[in-house]
């Protein structure tokens, strides 16, 4: 699979515009929730007051303070918010868990009809939810270790190397970038495994999370940059698209009824651009990881995808095995 | 003698005991103090051994058989002293260091009379503020025949400051010095009478976390010696530099200030600007100072500067924000209070490993502060930089000039310098001065200080001493931004000019002096002509808050009449508007249909203070009231053609010292007078914005799935 044709993957994957409203609606769904505590609280202070209007119309010197004296008179229902906000992202972080067995189960394969499809993904989504739930487990363990003996190395080496040079000295700024690109990068493979590790259940149903993680490496072999380059090119694709709409969202100050809804359906194309750019690197990793099956392009989504469980299956990876014995 | 005033009786002593005469604004020449200083710098071990004559004029009608030093390093000799055990090791974000190197101290090698007389024997540490017996940070060193009444006495002293790693105000961090509160330093003999004091004595505190200045004025001359490496920078002009070998020289000069600092470090990369007030005053400015104080123009005019300004190589690009401080600075300070009185001012830019150095204020010496963020975008617009240096040099006046008692009054010094600070910054920047972020969105130093004091668990007066406040950030906030809402509030209450005239008045009276907070009160109202009783013992001495509100406004038509009516002569019986005795499908009598509005205004506060209110109806009529301040609610009931849209109180915001604005109004209709306000939109967008950034949050979170 050359790189052009992952890449093309992730665009075709954006086809699936009910996975990226689910996913939309989701983190919509997750962050009504959150701000919820808030309603009761910003009704009272700003709806009937002249303090929501100075609010609404930037009042240069009143507004501030207003918003300074919401923190302060409602600070119970701020915390309530934030405290809800962290369980919420919890509620998420398993959520996509969740539809990460979908995604692996139907996303880059041909599909009959939607109706087909969506059966699938559900089916996918419930049966790989304990796999995914390991793979996760294992990925969040890697990160940390990995994470932890790299910036604490940095961290040691850059204090025996600069502890004596200023601040902003070349040097110090260098180590600084380096380690920056570094944990981005480590973040990055391990993402990639992990990814992997998932998608393992696409060719081999029943494998293992510890064993989809070991294929996941040997799979990622010669195939790491490439994954590396399509991971950032999605990111910064959906940094760009975030920073162009929040700039949109945060500079428009009209006041009208029309411009708030305007206002508010920008905030949610914000909510959108994450779920997009994961549904297109998702399309991608997906088609990297296909272009490594030995059989070459996947299976289309028929019987075969929805295996019992009772069934046994052989493995694409002990059939490999077994030719070469 | 121990300083163990109660706040309580200065003022009973204030009203006793002060002079009736007003002092005059030059300085006392000869000054009460005179120090000749030759100190060496071993950037190495980082310690400045030096050689002090210093000459002491009894400035009172006693004999006074000690003297007083201060021997400030001492605060960073070990984790037992009181600036220590007050702070905890930890200030304005920044740590002592803890490493051996890492301590500094001052020792005294020799203390003779200019007779040769050894005072050593005869010195010892004393702690007058309390208990902390470990402490070592004042001197009080006996002599053997007492000073006489306005006589003088000169020693020589040789010390060794051992500077510690940058922690609060002082010290070093690689080649970088900031070498403040080095060699022993006289407290203040104050006489009876001065500052409200039943009799004379020394005032002379221990370091404390929270303060750390109060010194006489006087004549300072002092040599530094350096690596030539280093650049070098300190109060006062410079006189001389001498190379020797690898060593360089340097004489510095300076009248009429009470302390001493200097930097050295070969890293600085050094900017002259000569402040032009022909160039770097707008005349907008002038005119609004002559037209506040009633003066004219020409009588406003300010003298050049001398700006030295130490630069941090990789804050090159911060050179303009410090200038711009520096300009606003001087310009705001020079028009509303005096023309700056020195001929050079010394601005250093520490590094950011060296934060702990960062706004500080030395007589004609400062350090500002920046950091490597506030130089791009987005926050290029924080004018923090701006905002230090422009306190910092305020100092000059409010501590430099008007030399307070930092210890037992911050505010008059802190605060009073922070109230300017605010205004100069609103001047020069307008109403986002503080913080402007893209998007328009920003925050004023007001707003910050109304922010930062309303989030403060309301514990003390703003008059306190320094060390005796419950939290340091209570200190923080009264001795800075409180006085700042008080002064605005005061500024509001009796107008710009009255204000600025009675401060002024207050500036010129005591510079180069030494007041307290009854003197500056004293002051104020002679100059305003206004009784300030209700400030003084409600806010500055108290704790008083103002909380007027919008406790309930309605608006409706007023019931039908009903019931038995005695009108021309006649009685009559009407049933909701009709005639009892016509039957239900009588016209009812006709009459112009008004609407009764009833507001409900209270102070839940505990500070009585007049408040106004406004109420605006449908059709654009606007009705303005002043609730008296003796009121504890007020009720206004209102018969209008049209329907009440919103009633406010302060709907201008002249109460700096309001402490809720979410209660101050209520919007009832939506017809052409409420449609000004769109609160209903702001609830619902906001709400939105809530969800979608806690959405975004949880996607942040989503990474790792």
């Amino acid at each position: 699979m050359t790189r052009p044709r992952a890449l093309a993957a992730g665009f075709s994957a954006l086809s699936r515009r009910r996975l990226v409203l689910l996913l939309t609606g989701c983190s919509l769904a997750l962050g009504i929730l959150s701000a919820a505590p808030l309603a009761p609280a910003m009704n009272d202070a700003f709806r009937d007051t002249l303090a929501g209007d100075h609010l609404i119309r930037n009042h240069p010197e009143f507004a501030p303070v207003d918003v300074l004296d919401f923190l302060r008179e409602k600070a119970a229902a701020v915390a309530g918010a934030r405290q809800t906000m962290v369980w919420a992202a919890l509620l998420g972080i398993v959520l996509q868990i969740f539809f990460a067995g979908g995604i692996v189960e139907t996303l880059g394969r041909n599909v009959f009809s939607v109706r087909e499809s969506r059966a699938a993904f559900w089916a996918g989504s419930r049966r790989h939810f304990a796999h995914n739930l390991k793979c996760f487990a294992v990925f969040a363990l890697l990160l940390g270790i990995a994470l932890s003996v790299w910036l604490g190395l940095s961290a040691a080496l850059g204090k025996a190397l600069f502890e004596h040079a200023p601040p902003h000295a070349p040097g110090r700024t260098a180590w600084g970038i380096l380690t920056l690109a570094v944990t981005a990068a480590i973040f990055g493979a391990l993402t990639l495994l992990y990814d992997f590790a998932r998608a393992g259940r696409r060719t081999t149903p029943g494998i293992g999370a510890i064993a989809a993680f070991r294929s996941a490496r040997r799979r990622l072999r010669g195939r790491l940059m490439r994954g590396l380059a399509l991971l950032l090119f999605w990111s910064l694709a959906a940094g760009a698209a975030l920073a162009l709409l929040f700039a949109a969202a945060w500079g428009e100050r009209t006041r009208s009824g029309a411009a708030v809804a305007v206002n508010l359906a920008l905030l949610f194309l914000l909510l959108a651009v994450r779920p997009i750019a994961r549904v297109a690197a998702w399309g991608s990793i997906l088609a990297l990881f296909d272009a490594s099956e030995p059989w070459g392009a996947p299976t289309p989504l028929g019987p075969r995808a929805f295996p019992r469980r009772k069934e046994s299956v052989e493995s694409s990876e002990s059939r490999v095995r077994s030719s070469q014995v | 003698m121990t300083i163990r005033h109660t706040l309580g009786g200065i003022l009973v002593s204030a009203a006793l005991l002060r002079p009736a005469a007003a002092f005059a604004a030059a300085p006392v020449r000869p000054p009460v103090v005179e120090y000749r200083i030759e100190a060496s710098l071993d950037p190495k071990t980082h310690v400045v051994t030096g050689r002090e004559r210093v000459v002491w004029r009894n400035p009172s009608g006693d004999r006074v058989p000690e003297l007083r030093f201060h021997l400030y390093l001492n605060a960073f000799k070990n984790n037992r002293s009181t600036f220590m055990r007050e702070s905890g090791g930890q200030l304005r974000g920044d740590r002592a260091g803890t490493k051996p190197e890492d301590w500094g101290a001052i020792d005294i090698i020799s203390m003779k009379t200019e007779a040769g007389m050894d005072l050593l024997p005869g010195a010892r540490k004393v702690q007058p503020d309390g208990n902390d017996a470990s402490d070592e940070t004042v001197l009080a060193v006996g002599l053997s025949s007492p000073v006489a009444p306005h006589g003088e006495i000169a020693l020589e002293i040789e010390f060794r400051s051992k500077l510690p790693r940058i922690f609060a105000r002082t010290g070093f961090v690689r080649d970088y010095h900031l070498v403040g509160q080095w060699f022993p330093k006289l407290g203040v003999y104050e006489p009876a009478g001065m500052r409200q004091r039943p009799s004379g004595g020394w005032n002379c505190h221990a370091f404390h976390a929270n303060s750390e200045f109060y010194a006489d004025f006087g004549d300072f001359d002092v040599t530094l010696d350096v690596p030539s490496s280093f650049v070098v920078g300190a109060t006062g002009r410079r006189l001389s530099e001498t190379r020797r070998g690898g060593r360089t020289s340097y004489r510095y000069a300076q009248e009429n200030v009470h302390d001493f600092a200097w930097t050295a470090d070969p890293r600085f990369v050094v900017h002259e600007y000569r402040f032009e007030p022909f160039r770097d005053v707008p005349a907008a400015w002038t005119a609004r100072a002559a037209d506040e104080l009633k003066m004219a123009p020409a009588d406003l005019a300010l003298k050049p500067v001398s700006i030295r300004l130490l630069l941090q190589p990789d804050h090159r690009s911060a050179r303009a924000d410090y200038v711009d401080g520096a300009r606003v600075a001087l310009a705001f300070y020079g028009l509303w209070f005096a023309a700056y009185p020195y001929e050079t001012l010394t601005i250093v830019d520490p590094p950011e490993d060296g934060r702990g150095s960062i706004g500080m204020e030395y007589p004609t010496f400062v350090t500002g502060g920046t950091f490597t963020p506030l130089l791009h975008w987005p926050l290029r617009d924080a004018r923090i930089t701006q905002d230090v240096t422009l306190h910092e040099i305020g100092h000059q006046y409010f501590y430099g000039m008007v030399g307070s008692n930092e210890f037992e009054e911050p505010w008059l010094d802190e605060g009073l310098n922070t109230d300017a600070e605010y205004r100069a910054m609103a001047l020069a920047y307008g109403p986002r001065d503080f913080i402007e972020l893209p998007g328009g969105v920003g925050l004023s130093s007001l707003a910050m200080a109304h922010g930062a004091a309303a989030f403060q668990k309301n514990l003390d007066p703003i008059a306190r001493s320094a060390w005796r406040f419950a939290t340091g950030d209570s200190y923080g906030v009264n001795s800075y931004m409180k006085t700042g809402l008080f002064m605005a509030q005061l500024r509001n209450d009796l107008g710009p000019g009255i204000f600025a005239r009675a401060e002024r008045a207050f500036f010129q009276e005591w510079s180069f002096r030494h007041p307290s907070s009854a003197d500056f009160f004293d002051s104020l109202e002679r100059a305003s002509r206004r009784d300030l009783s209700t400030y003084r013992s409600s806010i500055v001495f108290g704790t008083g808050v103002l909380d007027w509100q919008v406790v309930r406004a309605t608006s409706e038509r007023p019931p039908e009449d009903s019931g038995i009516f005695d009108r021309g002569g006649a009685r009559s019986t009407f049933q909701e508007g009709r005639p009892a005795s016509a039957g239900r499908n009588a016209r009812r009598e006709r009459r112009p249909r008004r609407w009764d509005s009833q507001v409900l205004f209270a102070n839940t506060g505990d500070w009585p203070h007049s408040a106004a209110a406004r109420l605006v109806f449908e059709d654009g009529r606007i009705v303005d009231r002043v609730l008296p301040a003796e009121a504890r609610w007020v009720h206004l009931s209102i018969s209008s053609r049209s329907r009440l849209a919103w009633a406010a109180v302060d709907p201008e915001r002249r109460n700096a010292w309001e402490h809720n604005r979410l209660n101050d109004s209520k919007v009832l209709g939506v017809g052409r007078g409420a449609a000004g306000t769109r609160g209903r939109a702001a609830s619902a967008k906001y709400l939105g914005w809530a969800a979608a950034m806690a959405g975004l949050f949880q996607q942040l979170l989503w990474a790792l799935a």
